[in-house]
């Protein structure tokens, strides 16, 4: 599959992304439609602990509990649309453990598709459980074989009737890991918006041919690994440990890197965790998942109404399996994300979409940075920003940063976003670190390898092809 | 000069090559676009012969015949001799010999018909004595029949495809209008032929017509899918991007804009992208017009998929018999030959997935017209007939007359509740269980697939491919009593009638539905027609 870098926005505004559309909808599994005018809940979930000891055990678990479960609420209550996400705990890299689950949701997805005309279909989220130290390459993790075992876990997903193929990938953790505990932004640049958009590239042109064929819809990846660990670590109103204008700046870098999933050939949705869907969706005109506050089963969040603006999945990020007062927590989860979809859909249908978008994003957008700069306003800024040098993961990645920067500082100066004193010293000491960098990728390259060979731990050119 | 001809005798239409005998080398090749005889498979043409007798079928044929070897551009005064196979019935036909012991299954229905076994081995007649316009004394070949009912044609495909000598248990079929088919277990062979239709070669579908430029061959899956549309060369280039779930067309390749019908593989391709879009649900498509929309207006409908999945259906219960009859599991059989122009260019993947094959078989070879191949081996050398002949007895072959087998039956009737009524395929393996059957399991992983030729008939001579469209035979009558209503032209649903001025019924053979249909007789407002008294003209 060639890669094909985007240089042009597929969006001609901001004011056109809205919630439901995108410029590219996919259709896959048993009738759904994403991105196709309307909003569809994804329900994600995870086992209880103990039941991955036993193939018979995690099938049931999966098939007979928590897929039932969803898919007979969807009949409850009348949901038309659901998409399953089976994000496959790292034990699932075995395909006694795997298959028997994968093919067992699609067979239950088709009895309901079929009995009450459902439209459903499940997302397989395959463990990336490469290690930096050990190689992130075939024929280098001598210990684990993990990358060979990533690429075992696409073909089994594929081969047992998966309707859309994810990852969330982890080119370039390493770095970002290093990155966030030493607030380097250059190392992130570096590590995430070069190295890890090699990775990704790399790993998507292969996963995209796997699901080509096996005629499963190749969806998308995200930046969990880096962006949301910085966003994490940032955390809420009373946490210093690394700042929220750190964490913005490095939404936006991690932009360009997931973007590359759908360079490499996947055609969307991307990965629900990805909080740069937003500004992915913009540039590509693909359908993004997004989560946001009916994820608090999961984590919290300081954009949970802006993140919705333009999803065409809204996921519930994921929930452990148990009892609850109205049903089990799946059952309740999907209650919560369905009836949000439902609100947004009524709004399309209402042709009020645009109001309740510009409702959900300004009731965040002045809550930090990092929903600042997804605004769908900034977020259009930051994509055209990417895509002006969309042939070079270098200059795109920094300068989505830059744009990121200069979007946060016209909002403080113009009293529009308040930040602390120390966001702000953090804010301008980036300003000062990326616009000191060369224009020219292999100066950097070969500065940032000197740079960082000695500092950042299990730094391997070989990961990346180098 | 010295010439030769092959022919290969099909359901669906002959086909032929003329051989320059001093060095075998082929001039050229002809096709006709159908067969000239009523209906679209071989129980319409036995009910034709029984109706109107052996004499008129076979004078029908061979005004074909003749009317295709002379579009080779050779003299037929210099042709030497001609060679011929096909299935003991078209043999027969074109022989011009009794087809009542084939058209009569069991001992019983013979013996209450005085009905005589005809023999079918292998010999050399004169070709002019069956009415071919070649010289006197022109020999004619005719390969051997396995046994009376497993004729020429199935031995050309257990020849020719390497079916005989494989060690494996491993399946053989010849993918055309009367599918033949084989399994060998060991040193048994178990055969059969299930009378498919004309579905796989793009007949009786709405869009249907054979391979030429412009005719949508295959459907590659790319997140969407790309029509495959057949170029001047004959060769599949990009066409438009269709997304049969989102119901959008968008242009995509060279061949937008240039797609005039559909062929028999882009029928199967389709079926399999409806049934992998999970668009085919109780019997209909689930689009917002119950229609899958390719490019420039052609489309498959409710009514095609439902003919193409009776073909399949007929071909798949023909395979799942002769396994219940071998006493074998489908994960015993691993190897499928695949053979006639459908079984070569048919993207045998999604062949695989339709049910054109067993679900299980995860090595595939594709080979060509073997029919036409194995006649054209003979034209070069005769004596291979007596080798032929040697084969031939020396087959331990097992007849499984699906017309009477009630294993088929079961399974057949579940097919038909399947691609009619829309019975879930849960439903067909419960039904089957209670038959004592085993279960259809769903193909798994990715066969492997080994094409063997480039195209059905891989050598097509320096004077190419000649299609002979107008084979222009037509029944003829007046009907007495006939008001001259045209209610009968009317009601044709094929066009094939027309009432003259003087209520004479003129019915174009090779349009005629003939025995599946009498729509023509059943709407006669007198009562006074009758379609057996039309005559050849």
């Amino acid at each position: 599959m060639a890669v094909t870098r985007y240089t042009k926005m597929a969006y001609d505004s901001a004011d056109d992304l809205v919630f439901g559309y995108s410029k590219s909808p996919v259709s896959y599994g048993f009738g759904l439609k994403i991105g196709a005018g309307y909003v569809i809940p994804e329900i994600n979930y995870a086992p209880r602990p103990g039941t991955e000891k036993d193939p018979e055990r995690l099938r049931k678990e999966y098939v007979d509990y928590i897929s039932k479960d969803i898919l007979e609420r969807a009949i409850t209550v009348g949901f038309p649309n659901v998409q399953l996400e089976t994000e496959w705990v790292s034990q699932m890299n075995q395909a006694k453990l795997s298959a028997p689950v994968v093919a067992g949701q699609q067979e239950i997805c088709e009895k309901y598709h079929e009995e009450y005309g459902l439209n459903c279909g499940t997302r397989q989220t395959i463990p990336d459980q490469r290690e930096a130290d050990h190689g992130l390459r075939p024929g280098m993790d001598s210990a684990h074989s993990y990358p060979e075992k990533l690429f075992e876990c696409a073909d089994i997903a594929c081969e047992n009737g998966c309707n859309n193929l994810s990852i969330e990938s982890v080119g370039g953790k390493e770095f970002a890991d290093y990155a966030v505990t030493n607030g380097d932004i250059v190392a992130f640049l570096f590590g995430v918006g070069y190295l890890g958009s090699i990775d990704m590239t790399w790993l998507w042109e292969q996963l995209v041919d796997i699901a080509k064929k096996n005629h499963c819809v190749a969806g998308g990846d995200t930046n969990c690994s880096g962006a949301n660990v910085s966003m994490f670590m940032a955390g809420g109103m009373m946490d210093q440990d690394v700042q929220r204008t750190f964490s913005a700046v490095t939404r936006a870098i991690s932009a360009a890197r997931t973007l590359c999933a759908w360079e490499a050939g996947a055609v969307g949705p991307d990965k629900d965790c990805g909080y740069e869907g937003p500004i992915v969706k913009a540039i590509a005109g693909k359908p993004t998942a997004q989560e946001g506050k009916n994820c608090q089963c999961a984590h919290c969040d300081l954009q949970g109404n802006l993140i919705a603006q333009c999803c065409d999945l809204w996921s519930n990020e994921s929930v452990e399996y148990h009892p609850e007062f109205g049903g089990t927590s799946v059952q309740c989860w999907f209650g919560s994300i369905g009836y949000e979809a439902s609100l947004m859909n009524t709004a399309i249908q209402l042709k009020q979409e645009k109001t309740l978008r510009d409702m959900y994003m300004y009731s965040d957008r002045y809550r930090g940075p990092e929903a600042y700069i997804l605004a769908y306003d900034h977020a259009y800024e930051i994509g055209k920003a990417i895509a002006e040098y969309g042939d070079n993961l270098y200059l795109r990645s920094k300068a989505a940063g830059m744009k990121a920067v200069e979007i946060l500082l016209k909002g403080y100066e113009s009293k529009e976003l308040g930040l602390t004193t120390k966001q702000l010293e953090t804010l301008q000491d980036i300003n000062k670190k990326l616009s000191a960098l060369p224009d020219e990728e292999d100066k950097f390259v070969e500065w940032a390898i000197k740079e960082y060979k000695d500092t950042v731990p299990n730094f391997n050119m070989k990961n990346y092809g180098l | 000069m010295s010439y030769g001809i092959s022919l290969d005798i099909g359901t669906s239409g002959t086909r032929g090559h003329a051989v320059d005998l001093s060095d075998g080398r082929i001039i050229s090749t002809s096709v006709t676009e159908c067969h000239p005889l009523p209906g679209a498979n071989i129980m319409d043409h036995l009910t034709f012969c029984i109706n109107n007798g052996v004499d008129t079928a076979h004078r029908i044929l061979m005004d074909t015949v003749n009317k295709l070897i002379a579009t080779f551009g050779i003299d037929l005064k210099e042709v030497e001799r001609v060679s011929i196979c096909g299935n003991p019935i078209q043999l027969s036909l074109f022989q011009g010999i009794p087809v009542d012991d084939l058209a009569f299954a069991g001992e019983n229905a013979h013996k209450a018909r005085g009905i005589v076994d005809q023999k079918r081995d292998a010999g050399v007649f004169n070709a002019a004595d069956v009415g071919l316009n070649v010289r006197d004394n022109c020999e004619l070949l005719v390969p051997p029949a396995i046994r009376h009912e497993i004729g020429a044609d199935a031995l050309a495909m257990m020849y020719k495809s390497g079916f005989l000598e494989q060690k494996e248990n491993c399946l053989v079929t010849d993918y055309g209008t009367n599918a033949e088919m084989a399994l060998k277990i060991g040193d048994e062979i178990y055969t059969g032929s299930a009378a498919a239709g004309p579905a796989m070669e793009g007949q009786s579908i709405k869009y249907g017509m054979l391979a030429g430029p412009g005719a949508i061959s295959d459907l590659e899956y790319d997140f969407q899918y790309i029509c495959k549309v057949l170029d001047d060369d004959i060769l599949p280039q990009n066409g438009d991007r269709v997304d049969f779930g989102l119901e959008t067309v968008v242009p995509e390749g060279p061949m937008s804009g240039k797609a005039k019908g559909i062929t028999g593989t882009g029928v199967i391709a389709a079926v399999a992208a409806a049934m992998d879009s999970h668009l085919w649900r109780k019997g209909k498509l689930m689009t917002s017009d119950g229609l899958l929309h390719l490019q420039d207006g052609v489309y498959i409908d409710s009514h095609d998929i439902s003919e193409a999945l009776k073909a399949i259906g007929a071909m798949r219960a023909g395979h799942f018999t002769l396994l219940e009859h071998a006493g074998i599991k489908f994960d015993e059989l691993d190897i499928m030959y695949m053979a006639g122009a459908s079984g070569t260019y048919v993207d045998a993947v999604k062949a695989r997935e339709v049910g054109l094959l067993p679900p299980s078989c995860s090595t595939i070879y594709q080979y060509g017209n073997t029919s036409l191949a194995m006649a054209t081996d003979i034209l070069k050398d005769p004596e291979l007939l007596d080798e032929l002949q040697d084969i031939a007895n020396g087959i331990r072959a097992n007849h499984i007359m699906f017309a009477g087998d009630k294993i088929f039956e079961q399974i057949y009737t579940q097919e038909l509740a399947v691609c009619d009524e829309g019975m879930s395929m849960e439903m067909y393996n419960r039904n089957n269980a209670l038959a004592g059957i085993q279960e259809l399991p769903r193909p798994k992983g990715h066969p492997t697939v080994h094409r063997m030729v480039k195209r059905d008939i891989p050598d097509l001579g320096e004077k190419g491919l000649h299609i002979l469209h107008d084979i222009g035979t037509e029944l003829r009558g007046y009907m007495d009593g006939c008001i001259g209503c045209k209610k009968c032209e009317q009601e044709c649903p094929e066009h094939a009638l027309t009432v003259k001025d003087d209520n004479e019924i003129v019915v174009k053979t090779k349009n005629c539905l003939g025995t599946a249909c009498y729509r023509c007789q059943f709407s006669c407002p007198k009562k006074v027609y009758k379609y057996d008294s039309l005559r050849l003209a």
